[in-house]
């Protein structure tokens, strides 16, 4: 866990580096030392409480389908398993039939989903938390945004969203309500 | 890890990461059904239930591991659980590999690992390599599985270490049989 907890750490500063924000001696040996390791290993303990996505667990009905979202792996991972065709969008012409799995996890201290289709599609997202509000954004174009928000007890909403290159704005592609069959 | 990623590769010999077909030239919206059905012709022989045991530096894991298509064949998913016994205590070890026709892999686990492959597929052969990262820290991995026929896999799990991360060298290997 030592090496996986370092191992973030280095990506963590190799994206800084990326970002033009070279990180300083100090901050590399903070990172890497005992502490900083430990500190990272508590932030993660606390990231897999899920506490931003629990608004949405368990089993919802929409119009026409409906989705499901449960903790797998023992905590590490949630798992999206849908069937609402309105959140398709990754082709035209959708089909009814439509399916969906998203694995969310945590990658160092980033939770980051990746979504499998029943069309071939392929999609990882990142995710954007909120108040009682999830976004996850689908970095390829056409980009695509599902936002989930929590309109009252036992029911969301789910905009979905797409924008044609990486520069442009979202915009409403449908609007889906669904009600909580079960915890 | 290393261990438990043996023990998971001898038992679930079957991260039989997709040795996908090539890439549809056509869009997946207009795939036909049968040329879904053919996307995962070179990893049938790991489709199935498996069971097997599986020994280490560390201790010994007893394990079942299932492999099956979803969502209309576009993915290939593995799922498999270990009782792992060190020599101090026993964990309850599960992980997931999905993979996709892209010949990629995405691995989970109980312990919150996260590690991409890519996937190759030769007849009878299907090799799952972790995916190098910007700043090697972690070793590399790389499953191999070898279709013996008669419902019998021999898998290697093999190692590189993160300064020579293309030199591998066999860490385990075994054979496990279909259930």
């Amino acid at each position: 866990m030592r090496k996986i907890a370092t191992s973030a750490c280095f990506i963590a500063v190799f994206a800084l580096v990326l970002v033009g924000q070279a990180p300083t001696k100090k901050e590399l040996q903070e990172a890497l030392s005992p502490e900083g390791i430990k500190k990272f290993q508590a932030e993660r303990s606390r990231l897999y409480q899920w506490d931003p996505f629990k608004f949405l667990m368990g089993k919802w009905k929409t119009d026409s389908a409906g989705f499901d979202v449960a903790l797998s792996l023992d905590g590490k991972v949630l798992v999206f398993s849908n069937t609402e065709p309105s959140m398709a969008l990754s082709r035209k012409g959708k089909a009814t039939n439509y399916r969906s799995l998203t694995y969310v996890y945590l990658e160092g201290l980033t939770p980051r989903a990746t979504t499998y289709d029943n069309e071939g599609g392929v999609f990882i997202e990142d995710i954007e938390v909120g108040q009682q509000k999830l976004s996850f954004v689908r970095g390829t174009t056409p980009r695509v945004r599902l936002t989930f928000q929590e309109n009252k007890q036992g029911a969301v909403s789910v905009a979905v969203e797409s924008a044609p290159t990486a520069t442009a704005q979202f915009k409403p592609q449908a609007a889906i309500n669904a009600i909580r069959v079960s915890q | 890890m290393i261990r438990r990623l043996l023990l998971f590769s001898l038992v679930a010999l079957s991260m039989d990461l997709a040795a996908l077909p090539p890439r549809p030239v056509k869009p997946a919206s207009v795939t036909t059904q049968a040329q879904k059905a053919d996307r995962w012709t070179q990893f049938r022989f790991l489709i199935g239930n498996w069971s097997g045991d599986g020994v280490g530096p560390a201790g010994k894991g007893l394990g079942n591991m299932t492999v099956e298509t979803d969502l209309d064949n576009a993915i290939l998913r593995m799922t498999n659980q270990v009782e792992f016994a060190s020599q101090d205590k026993k964990t309850l070890y599960r992980g997931t590999m999905v993979v996709s026709s892209e010949q990629k892999a995405l691995f989970l686990d109980n312990e919150g690992h996260v590690l991409h492959y890519t996937v190759t597929a030769t007849p009878r052969t299907i090799t799952f390599v972790s995916v190098r990262e910007p700043v090697p820290v972690l070793p590399r991995f790389r499953f191999i599985y070898n279709d013996l026929g008669g419902g019998k896999v021999r898998c290697s799990f093999d190692v590189a270490p993160p300064d020579t991360p293309n030199k591998f060298t066999i860490h385990v290997t075994g054979i496990v049989t279909k259930r």
